[in-house]
């Protein structure tokens, strides 16, 4: 169980995450939702270690998490433009046995004697999670995996995603295009009002989307019917 | 029309404050010493200065924004150089050299509008083979490899002389210094899983290798045909390492994972003007020890602080 008890995170003294009181099981694929702006980033930030909460503990089984067994995943990363992508992944330890580079590469269609600078936006997310699947890691976190992927790509990644769990590892998704986490998910948490509101099982997606967007989409509606 | 000025303002209000004003008193002292030098060093001083302005603006990465988002992005560059050349070239017009005043500002006038993008890269596998996972010296060199190798040879083939091969290798090295002003991501600073103590460490001793093999071959044959200079080029050698060190310091301190490059130009050109005043060396330690402390703090919101 990853438990996450009284977390807090303030950003210039304005409250991102307040009181956060939430258990996630471990071995599942839980999808994290919200609209822009409710602190899933910093969630996942926190989660990380990237940054340090103002209050509150998180714990992996009773211990504290490393970061070594975080792989993270984000919408954007530097990469040394100079580098091949066969060098970028070099720089990686091997140390889940079974990945194989040539196999994923050609899946993902990655030209890995290519400079990283010709590589475009969605090939340079795929060779991130390569790199994070090179090593045996026993979270992933991705943020917005899915943005800038051909369709061919997001299927792969989806499957990736489920073999993941398959082999054990604890997946936090968070994504604005939410379709995919209905498929992918065993639970989907709803973080709204700096903390998360509700988490949904499969059979309650429905009511999720309704709760979720349904509110939002009636508020756009009024908005746009009245300012165009 | 000043928007970068402004910026600039802001950024050295935040950092450096009233201590801007005793550096730009400083560098006017330097310079004009410098350039009121018996021994005529003048002309291969301004030819540093435009190397060192020309050098940044190859590796600032801010100009594609600059462009973009500012209007009259070019001339703003402009004024912002030519304004931070003068406490450099300002007291030079008091001394025989009065004429680098107008070089000075001339070819620094000329920089922005001097772009040389090669259509080709290179791979050079062998880079890869030599610096082996080493991906900051493997990109690096692969962006300067013609500026390393000319410099290299300018240091080698005028070693045999006073001053003029460690004008070289201290241009060489200020390039290797530029290797670090990326930020990596935080998956590739994680895969070398090393605690921050033990990553500084490990980046300190790969660069100081790679500064011996280039910098020792020069300074024992200038030491050897100029043996009352073995000392300052032992100091030469040391402070050397000392800036590699603050730089790798400095970057860490600053290092964000979503921030692709590090701002430390301003304490790094306070670190650089150290190797010509003896008395700035003081400061360079206290930087050294206090970015490093700070780097070590950092890097511990990215790595585990225990294995």
């Amino acid at each position: 169980m990853l438990s996450i008890k009284d977390l807090s995170f303030s950003y210039n003294e304005e409250p991102v995450l307040k009181d956060v009181n939430i258990s996630f099981e471990v071995n599942h694929i839980h999808g994290i939702v919200g609209l822009n702006g409710s602190g899933k980033t910093t969630f996942f930030n926190v989660l990380a270690g990237f940054i340090s909460p103002d209050n509150g503990t998180i714990l992996l089984n009773n211990a504290e998490v490393l970061k070594k067994d975080i792989a993270y995943i984000d919408a954007e990363s530097f990469f040394y433009p100079k580098l091949t992508a066969s060098e970028f992944l070099s720089v990686f330890p091997k140390t889940n046995s079974n990945f194989n580079e040539t196999e994923l590469a050609h899946i993902f269609n990655l030209p890995l004697d290519e400079f990283i600078e010709n590589y475009s936006t969605g090939m340079k997310k795929k060779l991130l999670i390569m790199s994070q699947l090179k090593q045996d890691k026993q979270l992933f976190i991705f943020d917005e995996p899915f943005n800038g992927l051909d369709i061919e790509s997001n299927k792969s990644l989806q499957y990736i995603i489920e073999l993941l769990n398959k082999k054990g590892k604890t997946i936090f998704i968070a994504s604005h295009i939410i379709e995919p986490l209905f498929g992918l998910c065993h639970q989907i948490h709803h973080l709204k009002n700096k903390h998360f509101a509700k988490s949904y099982l499969p059979n309650e997606y429905e009511l999720l989307n309704n709760e979720v967007f349904g509110e939002f989409d009636e508020q756009l509606k009024n908005t746009l019917s009245q300012s165009l | 029309m000043t928007q970068l000025l402004k910026i600039r303002y802001f950024q050295l209000k935040r950092d450096l404050g009233f201590l801007f004003f005793v550096i730009v008193a400083l560098v006017s002292c330097i310079s004009f010493l410098v350039f009121n030098h018996q021994k005529q060093i003048g002309l291969y001083a301004a030819g540093i200065v435009v190397y060192l302005f020309y050098n940044f603006h190859k590796n600032r990465a801010d100009i594609a924004f600059i462009s973009k988002h500012f209007e009259k992005a070019k001339s703003q560059i402009l004024i912002e150089y030519q304004l931070f050349l003068l406490p450099i070239s300002i007291l030079c017009l008091f001394t025989n050299y009065w004429y680098c005043f107008f070089v000075l500002h001339i070819f620094v006038l000329a920089i922005p509008f001097f772009n040389i993008k090669s259509k080709y890269t290179f791979k050079f596998s062998f880079i890869t083979r030599f610096f082996k996972d080493d991906y900051i010296f493997i990109s690096g060199v692969r962006r300067n490899l013609i500026s390393l190798i000319i410099l290299f040879l300018l240091a080698l083939v005028l070693s045999p002389l006073k001053l003029f091969p460690l004008v070289a290798l201290f241009l060489f090295n200020n390039v290797i210094f530029s290797f670090y002003e990326a930020n990596e991501s935080v998956q590739m600073l994680q895969a070398s899983q090393h605690t921050p103590k033990k990553l500084m460490a490990s980046l300190l001793n790969s660069g100081v290798k790679k500064m011996v093999i280039v910098n020792f071959p020069i300074l024992l044959i200038n030491s050897i045909f100029n043996p009352d200079l073995w000392m300052f080029n032992m100091y030469f050698f040391a402070y050397n390492v000392l800036i590699l060190a603050s730089v790798i310091a400095l970057k860490y301190e600053s290092y964000q994972y979503k921030t692709s490059s590090s701002n430390h130009q301003i304490k790094l050109i306070v670190m650089i003007l150290g190797l010509f005043i003896p008395y700035l060396f003081p400061l360079a330690i206290i930087f050294y020890v206090q970015s490093r402390a700070g780097a070590i703090k950092n890097l511990s919101h990215y790595l585990d602080v225990v294995n």
